[in-house]
């Protein structure tokens, strides 16, 4: 069983095209370069295709996605586990 | 009626005193408006040391202004009256029917007629016989249309007509932006600003904004326009050409993020925190960088309400194989429908597509160029990609000036 985690590392290595996330899952992602308009929309997509939880770019602040940490905080307030 | 009468009579005589004395009353453009503007935000500093809110004040004031900028003025005021009407009773009533059903395509209905505005105005315009003009219509429309979609979306759950028409009047932006978003402005004049807050954030962050917009629009482009500009001989010569295309952008950045900062200062001293505008946008590394810091509420608002649910939509129905051939044809209808929005003028839909090209372009060098990939973190790199981006965007901006159709 790969838990929520997991799977939000997953997606964010496939929509950023980038390994070093699962090292710091703290980093900024908009900071650091790793998140634009295009992968914000992928990772959206994703969440959808992934978890069931359908969103609008608007529906979520840059703060509720700017890190691993931020994402998953985010999933949970929206009661995925 | 006679009461009514005698009004409409004594507005009539002040458009004419204003047309015969030359009186400006140009948005943050003239000596008048600025002494008004301290005269009306001296109670606003009062109210806010004083920790009361400034909405009804503000809702006062914007009224007042409103009378000032568009009626006595002859800029449309019965075509701003009717777009605050219409554009109230379509959000109050889709509000109320997205309340009981989510309908795509009464959503479709109502977000069409919430556009109707602007696009009557523009193809007018074109026509040579204008119609539904009125001083801000490009910049209000955003507004309307923002809420339809968040209405839609579910984001935005409460409004109220008081605070809709406040948002659309809130006279700091009226002519020009920068474009708030409803839930932002409402959160603003909801929250109670303690008196330390005000006196050490919003009175002397307003006050620096306004100083940078006076030495911005009324002395670096001034100067700009009266020793540079508006000197430039007639006759399109290559230097001729060269020489106004730095004129024009230069001003164009110090006369817009000059207004834009009196904007925002103007709106901080009434408690509101209206987004910034402009970020250093000449310093840009790249074009997708330069978005991010020029006009940046206009290209926040294209971003968020067109370009990613465009991608999005795409990238649902899998039309293509890759992302970036979803995400590439959003952004070229997102820069067209921006010049569109300019104006359906030939320079204004050149110059949006323009920069959808120039996007498109920018993520392919970015991605696939090894030349860019090995240097990106030299220094000396950084600098030639900085004055190549800054000579593109001139180059747009002449597009842009219409000078080369003229």
């Amino acid at each position: 069983m790969i838990n929520m985690r997991d799977k939000v590392i997953k997606i964010l290595e496939d929509v950023c095209e980038s390994t070093e996330i699962r090292e710091n899952p703290d980093v900024d992602l908009f900071e650091a370069g790793l998140l634009d308009s295009l992968a914000t929309v992928s990772l959206l997509l994703e969440i959808e295709s992934v978890f069931g939880l359908v969103l609008e770019p608007t529906d979520v602040s840059r703060p509720q996605i700017s890190s691993v940490n931020n994402i998953v905080a985010f999933l949970k307030s929206k009661g995925i586990s | 009626m006679e009461c009514i009468t005698k009004i409409l009579e004594s507005v009539h005589n002040f458009q004419k005193f204003i047309e015969v004395s030359g009186l400006d009353l140009a948005q943050y453009g003239s000596y008048l408006y600025l002494s008004i503007l301290v005269v009306v935000l001296i109670p606003a500093v009062i109210l806010g040391i004083l920790q009361v809110r400034t909405k009804y004040y503000g809702v006062l004031v914007s009224a007042g202004m409103a009378v000032l900028l568009i009626w006595f003025t002859g800029m449309g005021m019965r075509f701003f009256l009717l777009f605050l009407l219409l554009e109230t009773i379509l959000i109050m009533s889709f509000f109320h029917i997205r309340s009981k059903k989510k309908n795509k395509y009464v959503y479709y209905l109502f977000l069409l007629l919430s556009m109707a505005p602007i696009i009557i105005y523009k193809l007018s315009a074109l026509s040579g016989f204008s119609f539904f003009g009125f001083l801000g219509i490009s910049y209000l429309n955003f507004k309307a249309i923002q809420l339809i979609i968040e209405i839609y979306d579910g984001a935005v759950t409460k409004v109220s007509v008081f605070r809709l028409l406040y948002f659309f009047t809130f006279f700091p932006t009226l002519s020009s932006g920068p474009i708030d978003r409803y839930r932002r402005f409402d959160e603003d004049i909801s929250r109670k600003i303690s008196r330390k807050e005000y006196l050490s954030d919003y009175l002397p962050n307003g006050i620096r904004k306004i100083i940078m917009g006076l030495g911005y629009k009324f002395v670096i482009a001034y100067l700009i326009d009266t020793f540079w500009l508006t000197t430039i001989p007639p006759g399109h010569t290559f230097l001729h050409t060269v020489s106004y295309m730095y004129a024009y952008s230069f001003f164009l950045f110090f006369d817009f993020a000059g207004y834009s900062n009196f904007a925002i200062g103007t709106s901080y001293i009434l408690g509101v925190k209206t987004p910034d505008n402009f970020f250093l946008p000449f310093l840009s590394r790249d074009i997708k960088e330069f978005w991010t810091r020029w006009h940046i509420s206009l290209s926040k608002w294209f971003g968020d309400y067109l370009y990613s649910r465009l991608t999005m939509n795409i990238m649902r129905k899998k039309l293509f194989k890759s992302r970036y051939t979803a995400s590439y044809i959003a952004q070229i209808v997102t820069m067209f429908t921006m010049g569109m929005w300019h104006g359906f003028e030939a320079y204004y839909l050149l110059y949006g597509l323009y920069h959808g090209l120039l996007l498109v372009g920018t993520d392919l060098y970015v991605r696939k160029f090894n030349l860019h990939k090995k240097n990106k973190d030299k220094f000396t790199y950084q600098c030639l990609q900085v004055f190549a981006t800054f000579n593109i965007v001139c180059f747009g901006f002449l597009i842009f000036s219409g000078y080369l159709f003229r």
